[in-house]
C-alpha cells in the first residue's frame, strides 16, 4: 500500500495525462449537471417555500424523500428513458457524457429544491414585512430575498454539486465508464480497485478528497465572512 | 406632498375604529377606537400578549383585521390610495428589527431608494439618519456584526432615512443597553419636534414616562381608555417607580386640580366644573394645553422632611406615614395627605436619619416639572 500511494503521488505531481483528463472530465460532468438543476431547482425551490398552496407540505416531504434517492435507482429510471427502445431513444444519449449530465441532474434536483426551499423558509419573517412597510414590489422583494438567502442557495448548490461528483451508479449505468469519453473519477475508481491497479485508483481518490475539501472549504470562507 | 389630502387641525393623523383581529378562532384584538394626533407621540403601554404588536402592525397593514378600519389622513388604509399613503408615509420598525446582511450604509440606501429612486440626497441623508442615532462611524460596518442596542438604532436610522410622517416602534428600547436607550430615546425626540408623528409600543415605563404625549395601557386586545391607572398595573414590573394621582377625582380616588393660572385650560377640559371641588390636595403641574385625565410622579422625585420647609419646588404637602415597605434596595414611604395616598421612594439611612415609623408626620415636596400629564 506504501509503494502504492508513492506511485500515486508520483501519478498526480507528474500531471499523469489520463488521470487529469478523467479528473476535468468528471469536473466537467458534474458542474454542468449542477448548473442545469439549479435553473430549475431554485426557481422551484424559491416557489414552494414563498407561496401557500395545497398540497405544501406533502410536496416538502417528497422532495425530502427524494434526497436520498439511490444513484442505481436514478440510473435505471433514466436509462429506460434514453435506451434506444425508451422514449427518447431516437436521440441515442445512452453512453455519451450528455446522458451523464442529464442523470446528475435528475440525482441533484431534489437536494438543491429541498436545500433552497430550506433556507429561504429559515428566513425571519420581519425580512418580508421590513421590505413591505418600506413599500417594495413583489419583484423587489423577490430579489431582496434572495439576496439575502444567497448563502444558504449557494450552499444548496454545493450540496448538489458534491453529491453528483461522488457518485458513481448514474456515470456507470448511463456513461458506460468509455475510456476518454464517458470515464469519470469514480467509474476509473472502480475499475482500477477492480483491476489492482491501485496507484491510479488512489490518486483519483485523493483528487476527489482535495475537491471535496477545497469545495468546504470555500463555503465556510463564505458563511464566515458572511456572518462575521 | 400636495397629492394627499392634509387632515385638518386637530384632526387624527390615524384613526382605528371598530378593529378586531382574530388568529385562527382566538380574538386578540377588539379595539373600539384610537386616535393618534399629529405632533404627538403616542405610546401603548402593556404586557406580553396584550396585542400591541398586533395592533400596529395591523394599522401598517402588515396583518389584515377580521372587522373594522384603519384610517390615515382620514383615508382607509383599505383603499388603492390609503395604502399607497400607507406605504410612502408610514414606516414600522420591528422590535427585534431585520437588517440586511450588508453593511449598514447599504441597509438605509437600498430603503431610501426603494421609497424615492430618483433622490439625488441619498447619502447625505444615510450620514443625517445615522447622526440622529449617534451611530456616524459604523456607516461601512457590516450590520450583522452590530450589538442589540446599535441594531435597534440602525433599524430606527434606516427608518428615518425615507423621512415617514408617521412611525411607528415596536419595542424600541426593549432588552437593550443604557446608552442606546438614551440614544433612541434622544433621536425619537428629535425628529417629533422636527415633525414626525409617533406611534410606539413599550413595556418600558420608563421610557413611556419620559417620551409620551399620551399613553394608552392595552390589555387583553383592549385599550383602556380610563387612563386614571396607566401606570398601576405595571409598577410591580418596572425598575423606576412611579405615584400616579387621577385629575378630577371620584369615590376613593385621589382628587388633584391644577391650580397654576398657566393651567387653568387643562383643568376646565379634564375636570368639568363639579369635579374642580374634588377633595384631596392640589398639585401644581407645568403649563399644558390639552385634555388630561392622570398626573403621574416618579417617586424619585418626591422629597420627604420632618420639619415644614421653604423650596423653589412648586409642590408642598403634609400627611402621615401610613407604611413603609421595602422596595429594591430603597423603602417605599406610603404617606396620607388628605386622603390621598403619595409615595416615595428613599433609601433606609434616610428613614433613620428622619426617624420616620408608621404614623410620624411627614412634609413632602416635588416640583411642577416632575409631574408627566396624560
Amino acid at each position: 500500500m506504501g509503494t502504492a500511494l508513492a506511485e500515486a503521488g508520483a501519478l498526480i505531481v507528474s500531471g499523469d495525462r489520463e488521470l487529469f483528463a478523467i479528473a476535468f472530465n468528471s469536473v466537467r460532468f458534474s458542474v454542468l449537471s449542477t448548473m442545469i438543476t439549479s435553473m430549475l431547482a431554485i426557481p422551484l425551490g424559491t416557489v414552494i417555500a414563498l407561496r401557500e398552496f395545497p398540497g405544501k407540505r406533502m410536496t416538502v416531504a417528497v422532495f425530502n424523500t427524494l434526497m436520498a434517492m439511490p444513484t442505481v435507482v436514478v440510473g435505471l429510471l433514466v436509462y429506460s428513458f434514453l435506451s434506444r427502445s425508451g422514449p427518447l431513444g431516437q436521440w441515442g444519449l445512452l453512453f455519451t457524457p450528455a446522458a451523464i449530465i442529464v442523470g446528475q441532474a435528475v440525482l441533484a434536483f431534489p437536494i438543491v429544491t429541498s436545500l433552497v426551499y430550506g433556507g429561504l423558509s429559515r428566513l425571519d419573517e420581519e425580512l418580508t414585512e421590513t421590505l413591505v412597510t418600506f413599500g417594495a414590489s413583489n419583484l423587489q422583494m423577490l430579489l431582496k430575498i434572495l439576496s439575502e438567502a444567497r448563502i444558504a442557495i449557494l450552499s444548496a448548490v454545493l450540496s448538489g454539486f458534491g453529491r453528483v461528483i461522488g457518485e458513481v451508479g448514474v456515470s456507470m449505468m448511463l456513461g458506460g465508464n468509455i475510456r476518454w469519453y464517458t470515464r469519470t473519477m469514480t467509474t476509473a475508481l472502480a475499475l482500477e480497485t477492480q483491476k489492482g491497479a491501485f496507484a491510479l485508483a488512489l490518486a483519483l481518490g485523493i483528487i476527489l478528497i482535495i475537491i471535496a475539501f477545497a469545495v468546504n472549504a470555500a463555503l465556510s470562507w463564505m458563511v464566515r465572512r458572511e456572518y462575521a | 406632498m400636495p397629492e394627499y389630502p392634509r387632515s385638518t387641525d386637530g384632526a387624527p393623523l390615524v384613526e382605528v375604529e371598530k378593529l378586531t383581529f382574530a388568529y385562527d378562532s382566538a380574538r386578540v384584538l377588539d379595539v373600539d377606537r384610537l386616535e393618534v394626533h399629529r405632533g404627538d407621540i403616542t405610546v401603548l403601554t402593556g404586557h406580553n400578549g396584550s396585542g400591541k404588536t398586533t395592533l400596529l402592525k395591523v394599522i401598517n397593514g402588515l396583518l389584515q383585521p377580521s372587522g373594522g378600519v384603519v384610517r390615515l389622513w382620514g383615508e382607509s388604509i383599505a383603499t388603492g390610495r390609503g395604502r399607497r399613503m400607507l406605504r410612502s408615509r408610514s414606516v414600522l420598525v420591528h422590535q427585534k428589527p431585520y437588517l440586511f446582511h450588508e453593511s449598514v450604509a447599504s441597509n438605509i440606501r437600498y430603503v431610501a431608494k426603494l421609497r424615492e429612486p430618483n433622490a439625488r440626497d441619498i447619502e447625505a441623508r444615510i450620514e443625517e439618519a445615522l447622526a440622529v442615532v449617534r451611530l456616524e462611524d459604523v456607516a461601512h460596518r457590516r450590520a450583522s456584526g452590530l450589538s442589540g442596542g446599535e441594531k435597534q438604532r440602525i433599524a430606527i436610522a434606516r427608518a428615518l432615512a425615507v423621512r415617514p410622517d408617521l412611525l411607528l416602534l415596536d419595542e424600541p428600547t426593549s432588552n437593550i443597553d443604557p446608552e442606546s436607550i438614551r440614544a433612541i430615546e434622544r433621536a425619537l425626540r428629535e425628529v417629533n419636534r422636527a415633525g414626525t408623528t409617533i406611534l410606539m409600543t413599550t413595556h418600558n415605563l420608563a421610557t413611556a414616562y419620559r417620551l409620551a404625549t399620551r399613553v394608552y395601557p392595552m390589555t387583553a386586545g383592549h385599550i383602556e381608555h380610563d387612563r386614571n391607572n396607566v401606570f398601576r398595573g405595571h409598577i410591580e414590573n418596572t425598575d423606576e417607580y412611579f405615584t400616579y394621582f387621577r385629575i378630577g377625582g371620584g369615590s376613593g380616588s385621589a382628587g388633584a386640580g391644577p391650580t397654576s393660572a398657566a393651567t387653568a385650560a387643562a383643568a376646565s377640559a379634564a375636570a368639568g366644573p363639579e369635579k374642580v371641588q374634588a377633595t384631596g390636595p392640589v398639585i401644581r403641574v407645568p403649563a399644558q394645553d390639552r385634555d388630561t385625565v392622570a398626573a403621574v410622579i416618579p417617586m424619585d422625585d418626591i422629597i420627604l422632611s420632618r420639619e415644614p420647609f421653604e423650596s423653589s419646588a412648586q409642590n408642598h404637602f403634609s400627611g402621615r406615614v401610613t407604611a413603609i415597605e421595602p422596595y429594591q434596595q430603597g423603602r417605599r414611604i406610603d404617606v396620607d395627605c388628605d386622603g390621598v395616598i403619595m409615595s416615595a421612594l428613599i433609601t433606609p439611612y434616610a428613614i433613620e436619619q428622619l426617624g420616620l415609623g408608621a404614623g410620624s408626620e411627614v412634609h413632602l415636596a416635588f416640583k411642577a416639572s416632575a409631574v408627566r400629564l396624560y
